[in-house]
């Protein structure tokens, strides 16, 4: 896979803030790259130094293997993006904005017409072609800017925030917007986001962003596997409170919950296992089902979040 | 409708002015004993001003449409993000604003010629030099004037700092106009060759070094 996106200790002050510091990571083409993190943690900054709207402090950002800052009209070309707010031309009609910004990106007029027409019907806004966008719905807006990012039909997207305040139906639509993108169109993605859910079902890899600093960066299956602490769930028959209590009291063990029928185990380490199992056996607690516990991706960013402030 | 009521407010006061304008420059005409004589100079007077004056209201009612409103309505930020630099955008607006008022005081202008020939059945003297300057030389001063307006608007966030710099540079502008009339304005109006010329010139030269200075305009400064 070639790489697509290049990042290298790119920091970013505004006046003595620091918004991005010594920001690393790289995407490979066909991937959907997940850049979380809280609100103000500098996902939009990266976003706009990527798309060449700001200058970083120190750093490089590459596009295509070019500085972002040269500011190529080729590697423009090759780049589509949604921003926050959506940002149409409210007064212009759905199908005039995508005309104006084809017109941009110079789409050869005797495809213009189709390519809007597949655009709008993809996003399913064909039948309001031509009502103003200032009378369109957020959600509805946000498909146009959908649809405008892929006017050129671009190599890579840049997603910042696509569901962002949309009611939960449309932020189905959307998400599986995007994922008709990548999978149909093959397209590289780089979504800014603090939706977990649509960025676990959606991204092949992720990297969590906390005041200007990566704190994680891999593929979501490694980062899972790699944050797991060692969790068990045993579920299990009968079980007096006294036994949960000596649970808690062994020494490799960090806590224990009882939810109903199951255990949620929490320990040191993994190697301690076959010892629980066989303490649960000595007290004669009947073991029906024993599972490691999968962190979800909202699991490790919790916890990764967290450390730092602790 | 708020947009309405500004443009509408724009143009009245515009109107307000031309009238002014074209009152003081036959003021200070001694009444002539021959009527065909006044009725001349005040037609060459109503063409030129009528023309200037309709560009310049229309390019500067539309120009915060162009530049700041897009800066407001966060419609130039995508705008930074496709292949156009901002020497590219300043002259897309500029050309736009330009195209439109320039056809409307051409229409007016021709509004004016026919009113004169229907009504009074007279065929307004234009001599070559007003024609030059008509069609030519003062787009190209509008052209200046909006250029200068919209590079400001473009390099000033604040609404205010842009409005007085408009302001000065507006004053500034008509001051000169004023001095290289100063002739037509206390005699009946005359355009020389010369006076094309220097126009042409002044004009010419305040394009060019405000779209050099386009290119020193940063994308962080302008979103």
């Amino acid at each position: 896979m070639s790489e697509i996106i290049r990042v290298e200790n790119l920091s970013k002050k505004f006046g003595k803030a620091s918004v991005l510091k010594d920001v690393n990571f790289c995407v490979e083409k066909g991937e959907v790259f997940g850049y979380l993190g809280p609100n103000g943690a500098g996902k939009t900054t990266t976003i706009r130094i990527l798309l060449g709207i700001l200058r970083p402090t120190s750093g490089q950002a590459m596009l295509f293997g070019e500085d972002v800052n040269k500011d190529t009209e080729e590697v423009k070309r090759k780049v589509g993006f949604v921003l926050e707010d959506q940002r149409l031309y409210e007064r212009l009609s759905a199908y005039d904005n995508l005309e104006y910004y084809a017109r941009i990106y110079g789409v050869p007029k005797n495809i213009m017409g189709e390519s809007i027409k597949e655009l709008l019907n993809f996003t399913g806004l064909w039948v309001n072609k031509d009502k103003l966008v200032g009378k369109f719905s957020k959600g509805m807006k946000q498909k146009l800017s959908i649809a405008r990012s892929l006017v050129h039909d671009p190599e890579v997207l840049f997603y910042d925030e696509p569901t962002l305040g949309l009611d939960p139906e449309m932020q189905v639509v959307i998400k599986d917007l995007v994922i008709s993108l990548v999978k149909d169109r093959k397209k590289t993605i780089f979504l800014n986001s603090h939706n977990l859910a649509e960025v676990q079902k959606i991204c092949s890899k992720v990297a969590i962003l906390q005041k200007g600093e990566i704190l994680a960066c891999n593929s979501l299956k490694k980062l899972q596997s790699e944050n797991k602490k060692p969790e068990l769930e045993v579920t299990i028959g009968d079980m007096s409170n006294n036994i949960l209590n000596e649970i808690k009291a062994l020494n490799f063990v960090i806590n224990c919950q009882r939810e109903d029928n199951k255990l949620i185990i929490k320990m040191t380490n993994y190697t301690r296992t076959q010892e629980l199992l066989r303490f649960l056996i000595q007290k004669n607690v009947k073991i029906r089902e024993v599972k490691e516990v999968t962190k979800t991706l909202e699991d490790v960013y919790l916890e990764l979040i967290k450390e730092p402030e602790e | 409708m708020r947009y309405r009521k500004k443009i509408i407010l724009g143009l009245v006061i515009f109107a307000v002015v031309f009238i002014v304008w074209v009152l003081i420059t036959q003021s200070g005409q001694p009444i002539s004993t021959v009527f065909s004589e006044n009725i001349k100079n005040l037609s060459v007077s109503i063409v030129f001003y009528a023309q200037l004056f309709t560009m310049f209201a229309i390019s500067m009612t539309i120009i915060n449409y162009a530049f700041y409103n897009e800066r407001l309505e966060k419609t130039l930020e995508p705008l930074l993000c496709t292949p156009l630099n901002i020497t590219t955008i300043w002259l897309g607006k500029l050309i736009a604003i330009l195209f439109i008022s320039y056809l409307w005081s051409i229409v007016i202008t021709a509004i004016i010629v026919i009113i004169f020939r229907l009504f009074l059945s007279f065929a307004i003297p234009i001599s070559a030099p007003i024609l030059v300057q008509i069609l030519v030389v003062s787009p190209l001063l509008v052209a200046a004037s909006v250029g200068l307006v919209g590079f400001t608007l473009l390099l000033f966030k604040n609404d205010q700092v842009t409005k007085y710099i408009n302001i000065f540079i507006i004053i500034g502008l008509t001051n000169l106009v004023v001095r290289f009339l100063q002739r037509g304005m206390i005699k009946p109006l005359i355009i020389s060759w010369q006076l094309v010329a220097l126009f042409f010139l002044i004009s010419l030269i305040l394009i060019v070094v405000i779209a050099f200075c386009t290119r020193f305009l940063k994308k962080e400064r302008v979103i």
